[in-house]
């Protein structure tokens, strides 16, 4: 299987600080990666430099998804290509009902594929479902974008985004911090039923515990901008055994 | 000569005109006090020069400016019915049981003391208005009388609209729906006077699409004992756009909402003043007025509440927020409190913003386009400030049209 994600060497400065300080990573259809690290190591930053991010700028280095140099390419461009951001603490649009923001993107996926955008009804009956798969009330749908909406629901909110775009790379920043172990498992399952042999999924977790129900490929340790040390789900749980500062002292 | 003296010249030749032509006002126009115009600056004409509107005033249409647009808003026929604004020609066959309509000259208003409710210190506009009156239209809704359909002032036709004055009364208990709806093609200098009686309701929706050509109107309402007014009012800018607004609750338990919005591009100038004076006890009102301004518009905004001595228990709230939507436009916005009364409630705020870049990065990963996602995120900001009704849905739809939405 070719990769869907390639970074070589990559730096990232935000803000004039260097940030990401040479990453290479690879991820293969049907792969799950997960990134994990102390605070501060650049986790997120990787997964939004590669969303594009505005004041995210890469100094050296490159990314591509499939065989697209992604550097240059607005944040909507790379959407829809199949690139999707969940974010670590998704953003309150007061007065823009869910459902129009999901029916914009969805349509403006369909418009640069060249296909038909899905017929109103269709789509409203289609997000309900997939709402309900998620828990998440369909009164949530019509309400404004995360508005008033709690931690939880955000994070599932973020995941019904993500199974109505059908993206082929989802990275999930965070997703599981603030969640009870229902709602992890909720949101687990919405990840688990996107995993296919043609998409990717890139996790950045600072804990292991989502790991226990979105099983990962591979391990990947960050630490002060660069990854220190790859392996597979065992690397998780010797972190949770033996704490940031282990890799950290055998990186140095 | 100044602007003014020159103004005030050519206003004598046009009031000696309109003598012969429109004779039966004549007393009325003879009793503007031109001499109350004033020569020099005015704070409340800050961002609007009143000098500036001395030029076009009197500024004849240019030819085929009489030819009038269509409105562009529309109720269903069955709820509504339309009466000239000249209070000429009136049907008074189709008008609705409990409401009457007449024109200015024919009406039993005592016209010596027409100015008599209006605030002309601070809007000296109302002599100019008054010198060149033609004709006006003067509504009453009997007392008790609920009038179920929608009045419609189209103030449109190019003529009669320049100069126009509309009275309109609500006597104790009865009820209105006023539709309002601006669409001009030629300078206009217009009076809105509304007096609601005790325990009177009147749903207001105003409408004044974009114009190339200078607008200044006052809308001058007075609320006696628990009279409720509610306006919706928008506001596209023009060249310039001035709309003063004073409500005047003299009653107690009197309630005043106002939603509004005011929009402006390329070169538009708008300046809108909502003067609030609770002078009753026990009164309440909510203004919320949500602004865009783009381009090299300018966008200005004064709100100011006065609470008079007496006026207890008054709640008394106003939010202007505006968005800038690229650096060269400019927004004025200024919220006033006088608070002569110890037992009241008030809060105002006015906040000038750029769109947020969170948001829009948010919208953008979705794969939503730069431009697609700033109409989305006006759209959403004006969305407090819509009245929820098919008029409402209208609106929004004609706004969206005017922020490069998908109605566009």
């Amino acid at each position: 299987m070719s990769n869907i994600l390639t970074i070589e060497a990559l730096q990232v400065e935000v803000a004039g600080k260097l940030i990401l300080k040479g990453v290479d990573l690879q991820i293969r259809g049907g792969e799950v990666h997960a990134i994990m690290g102390p605070n501060g190591s650049g986790k997120s930053t990787l997964a939004n430099v590669i969303a594009g991010r505005p004041g995210y700028s890469v100094s050296a280095g490159s990314i591509h998804f499939k065989d697209q140099d992604l550097v240059e390419l607005d944040p909507e461009v790379r959407a829809r290509l199949g690139v999707f951001l969940a974010f670590q603490h998704p953003i309150e649009i007061p007065g823009v009902s869910n459902m129009e923001f999901l029916k914009a993107a969805v349509d403006s996926h369909c418009k640069a594929a060249g296909t038909e955008p899905p017929d109103s009804m269709e789509f409203i009956k289609h997000a309900r479902a997939v709402a309900a798969t998620l828990d998440l009330n369909p009164d949530f749908l019509k309400r404004g974008v995360n508005e008033g909406f709690s931690g939880g629901e955000k994070k599932r909110n973020e995941i019904l985004q993500m199974l109505l775009l059908e993206p082929t790379l989802a990275m999930l920043d965070e997703t599981d911090s603030g969640l009870d172990i229902d709602a992890m498992q909720t949101v687990a399952e919405g990840i688990n039923q996107f995993r296919s042999a043609d998409t990717a999924v890139l996790l950045v977790t600072h804990y292991q515990r989502l790991l226990n129900y979105v099983v990962p490929d591979f391990v990947h340790v960050l630490v002060d901008g660069r990854i220190v040390r790859s392996g597979d789900r065992s690397l998780a749980l010797e972190l949770e055994e033996r704490g940031y500062g282990w890799v950290t002292a055998t990186a140095a | 000569m100044t602007a003014r003296e020159l103004f005030l010249e050519e206003l004598a030749t046009r009031v000696q005109t309109l003598a012969v032509q429109a004779p039966a006002l004549a007393l009325l126009r003879n009793s503007a006090e031109l001499d109350e115009l004033p020569a020099g600056k005015l704070e409340s004409f800050k961002y609007t020069p009143i000098e500036s509107l001395y030029d076009t005033a009197l500024a004849d249409p240019e030819p085929g400016a009489m030819d009038v647009p269509d409105a562009p808003l529309r109720i269903a026929d069955a709820d509504h019915f339309v009466v000239p604004v000249s209070g000429i020609d009136i049907d008074t066959s189709a008008l609705p049981a409990g409401l009457s309509a007449l024109g200015l000259a024919e009406s039993t208003l005592d016209l010596k003391e027409l100015n008599a409710g209006l605030d002309v210190v601070r809007y000296p506009l109302v002599h100019v208005n008054t010198a060149l009156i033609r004709d006006g239209l003067v509504v009453r809704v009997a007392a008790g009388h609920r009038v179920t359909p929608t009045l419609q002032l189209n103030l449109t036709s190019a003529e009669t609209a320049t100069c126009s004055r509309v009275v309109i009364i609500l006597e104790p208990g009865s009820e209105l729906r006023l539709f309002e709806q601006h669409h001009q093609s030629v300078v206009a200098n217009r009076v809105l006077e509304i007096r609601l009686g005790a325990d009177s309701t009147l749903h207001h929706t105003r409408w004044q699409g974009r114009s190339d050509c200078s607008a200044w109107q006052l809308t001058s309402v007075v609320l006696e004992d628990n009279a409720c007014y509610r306006l919706d009012a928008f506001s596209l800018g023009g060249a310039p756009h001035r709309n003063d607004f004073h409500v005047r609750l003299t009653g107690n338990g009197a309630d005043f909402e106002l939603k509004g919005v005011q929009l402006t591009r390329d070169a538009d100038k708008l300046d809108q003043q909502v003067v609030v004076e609770h002078v009753g006890q026990h009164g309440r009102s909510r203004q919320r007025i949500h602004g865009i301004a783009s381009g090299k518009s300018r966008l200005s905004f004064n709100g100011r509440i006065h609470i008079h001595p007496g006026a207890q228990h008054t709640d008394a709230r106003l939010t202007n927020r505006n968005l800038q939507i690229d650096g060269s436009a400019q927004i004025n916005t200024k919220p006033e409190l006088e608070i002569y009364a110890d037992d009241v409630q008030c809060a105002h705020g006015a906040t000038v913003g750029q769109i947020d870049a969170e948001q829009l990065f948010y919208l953008r990963s979705r794969g939503i386009s730069d431009a697609a996602a700033r109409a989305l995120l006006m759209q959403g900001f004006l969305a407090d400030c819509l009245p929820d009704n098919s008029l409402g849905q209208q609106i929004g739809r004609l706004l969206d049209a005017e922020l490069g939405g998908p109605g566009a």
